[in-house]
């Protein structure tokens, strides 16, 4: 599979800002159709970038699959998984507004994984057929990376739940890809993995100048960087949450940092042409370049 | 010195989870065992993280040693539970509000000080890096005398009828006020001080026992003054918790949220400019062992640990805790009576 060098992130798509309400309200007005996600994807594409994040939202993944009928095989798509909230609302069908029935069909529909979790504590059942039903529904994206949800990777390993993460990685690599996570803790998250015997080819965690979600500090992540010599990182917040210069960022994360990749959220062509353009500056050669990892 | 907090967590629901998991994370801590009536939460929770399970804090009490109580029950528990826990010399962190009921919110402070134990309650946006820059920016005279502050708690919650059972499990919350509204009220008092007289009107929209849109003037012990404005039926405001503070002194003003702080300040202080400024939360320098929300959860639960092994003061106290409820049951008096209060504040000790 290749990772390249360079990716586009998916957080305004889905109306992630650091910044403002208004800015969360603008993305979701911008952003209310798939035909809008897919001209900042097609775009970005247009500029040179191969890798494509997506969430298992409806909007992204009809934006990717016209993509991918565009691109082929020449894309690559890296997919975080579940969303829990996501999964909610699809297995039950239910308007989004009405939260109690949306929970009593989530219950119903699950009720025999629920009642195994709670007789015998073991929620493999249960996270399993939420995973299986969320990579049914991003089949058509044909994703060639699956990265675990920051949230849930987090809990994870500080809860040091090794059968989950093992269920995860298998329910990927059956489906065809190569599994990664994305963490909030890189320090305590690596070691934890480290202590369980768990190895992700691909990890994905914030790397930027100010030093912004590196946890628990800055010294700590770019040690672990340094350390991980079997892993490829995935920079990710390298703008610092929208607040970072795009080249100080990009330049911190590759030089100084040394990640191999990056992820960038985008929240319209003329930003997409701003920052890739910045990001074809600082890497000159490199930015095309594409790391082959053979774990599958 | 004692290098780790030995705690128990009673309720396991999405509260108590969420400190369950923080503290495996943190390294001041160590999480002895989880306690819940209802067998499943308690079950499951316990295997999840891989600690002993209780259906009652007595039987957690009695069975294994620990320093600290996590309280992450409903809040009509909060005041039994936190009594027998002092009176077992246990440090509590109870979560917000303390009692909803100011009569027994500073029984609890006054109990918890006769036995000598540190507690604390989950007003956790004091640790939300603007919330806390802000706090430092005030303190060190940047606007000059503070003269003017204004609350805004704004949420989409409660924005149409909904089932008895509803209703009955809001009030049981304690309404808008527990849901989102004490933490304003809490960041209030902490930037503004002790109310000295205020005047609410209140309107219940869609619940019975507690308002839905809150708005009133106060003044406060130091002499400033300012209004307050709080709903969860307001429509539109459907992504995050809208909570801001404005305040105004003698030497400039600030408008502080989740996302930001803004400044205009007459001149140049703590690394702020003259003039107009902006610095956004993803600028301020926030490091942890375990981050888990964006809320400063995480510091929050540092400051207790700290606070225990330490020996350290705890903010925000229970006798904060108290503040606040009593904040709410003047809101309330002056919306019915249509009158202007002065609140009977007891003092801490």
């Amino acid at each position: 599979m290749k990772l390249p060098k360079v990716m586009l992130g998916s957080n305004p798509f889905h109306a992630v800002s650091y910044r403002s309400s208004q800015e969360r309200k603008e993305f979701r007005r911008r952003f209310s159709n798939a035909e809008s996600v897919y001209r900042v994807m097609e775009r970005s594409a247009e500029g040179g970038i191969k890798g494509f994040h997506s969430y298992a939202k409806d909007m992204e993944i009809r934006a990717i699959v016209r993509l991918r009928e565009k691109l082929g095989d020449s894309i690559t798509v890296v997919s975080i998984l579940p969303d829990i909230y996501g999964a909610m609302s699809r297995q039950t069908g239910a308007d989004s507004q009405d939260k109690n029935l949306a929970k009593i069909k989530m219950l119903f529909k699950n009720m025999p994984a629920l009642m195994s979790a709670g007789m015998t504590g073991n929620l493999s059942p249960m996270i399993d057929s939420i995973l299986k039903s969320e990579l049914a529904f991003i089949r058509e994206t044909k994703p060639n990376f699956i990265l675990l949800h920051g949230t849930l990777a987090d809990i994870a390993c500080v809860t040091e739940q090794k059968k989950l993460l093992l269920l995860f990685q298998d329910r990927v690599r059956d489906a065809g890809a190569v599994p990664g996570l994305t963490t909030h803790n890189l320090g305590t998250t690596y070691r934890k993995l480290r202590q369980m015997d768990v190895h992700f080819p691909v990890i994905e965690a914030p790397f930027n100048p100010q030093g912004f979600m590196m946890q628990p500090s800055v010294e700590a992540c770019l040690k672990v960087r340094e350390e991980a010599s079997d892993v490829l990182f995935i920079g990710k917040k390298i703008l610092a949450g929208g607040s970072g210069d795009p080249r100080k960022g990009l330049v911190y994360a590759y030089r100084e940092a040394g990640v191999q990749c990056t992820v960038i959220g985008i929240g319209s062509v003329t930003e997409a042409d701003e920052t890739f353009g910045v990001a074809r500056e600082v890497l000159g050669e490199e930015f095309s370049y594409e790391y082959d990892v053979k774990e599958t | 010195m004692q290098e780790k907090l030995g705690i128990a967590i009673a309720g396991m629901g999405e509260m108590g989870m969420v400190r369950a998991v923080i503290a495996k994370g943190l390294p001041d801590y160590e999480l002895v065992c989880v306690i819940d009536p209802r067998g499943t939460f308690a079950r499951l929770a316990g295997k999840q993280l891989g600690v002993s399970h209780y259906s009652s804090y007595e039987k957690a009490a009695s069975s294994q040693k620990f320093d600290a109580l996590i309280i992450s029950t409903p809040l009509g528990s909060h005041y039994e539970l936190g009594m027998k826990a002092v009176r077992d010399r246990k440090h509590v962190l109870c979560e917000k509000p303390l009692a909803g009921n100011s009569s027994h919110a500073i029984e609890m402070h006054r109990e918890a000080t006769k036995y000598g134990v540190k507690t604390q309650v989950g007003y956790n946006w004091r640790f939300h890096v603007t919330f806390r820059r802000a706090k430092e920016i005030l303190e060190k005279g940047a606007l000059g005398e503070l003269k003017y502050v204004r609350l805004m708690v704004y949420k989409s919650e409660v924005t149409k009828p909904e089932e008895k059972s509803e209703k009955k499990n809001r009030e049981e919350r304690f309404g808008f006020y527990g849901a989102l509204a004490v933490h304003g009220l809490d960041l209030l008092l902490w930037f503004a001080g002790k109310p000295n007289s205020l005047c609410a009107q209140t309107t219940r929209v869609f619940s019975s026992e507690l308002s839905d849109l809150i708005s009133a003037v106060c003044r406060f012990d130091n002499g400033v003054h300012g209004v307050i404005d709080l709903g969860w039926s307001h429509h539109g405001f459907v992504d995050k918790d809208d909570l801001s503070i404005y305040l105004t002194g003698t030497a400039g003003s600030m408008n502080v949220n989740s996302d930001c702080i803004e400044t205009y300040l007459e001149k140049a202080c703590e690394g702020l400019p003259c003039g107009d400024s902006i610095t956004y939360a993803a600028e301020i320098p926030y490091h942890t062992e375990f981050w888990f929300t964006h809320r400063g959860l995480s510091h929050e639960m540092e400051a207790f640990a700290r606070a225990v092994l330490q020996g350290a003061h705890t903010s925000p106290s229970w006798y904060d805790g108290y503040l606040v409820d009593r904040f709410v049951e003047t809101l309330e008096e002056s919306g019915r009576s249509r009158k202007t209060i002065a609140p009977v504040i007891e003092e801490s000790e």
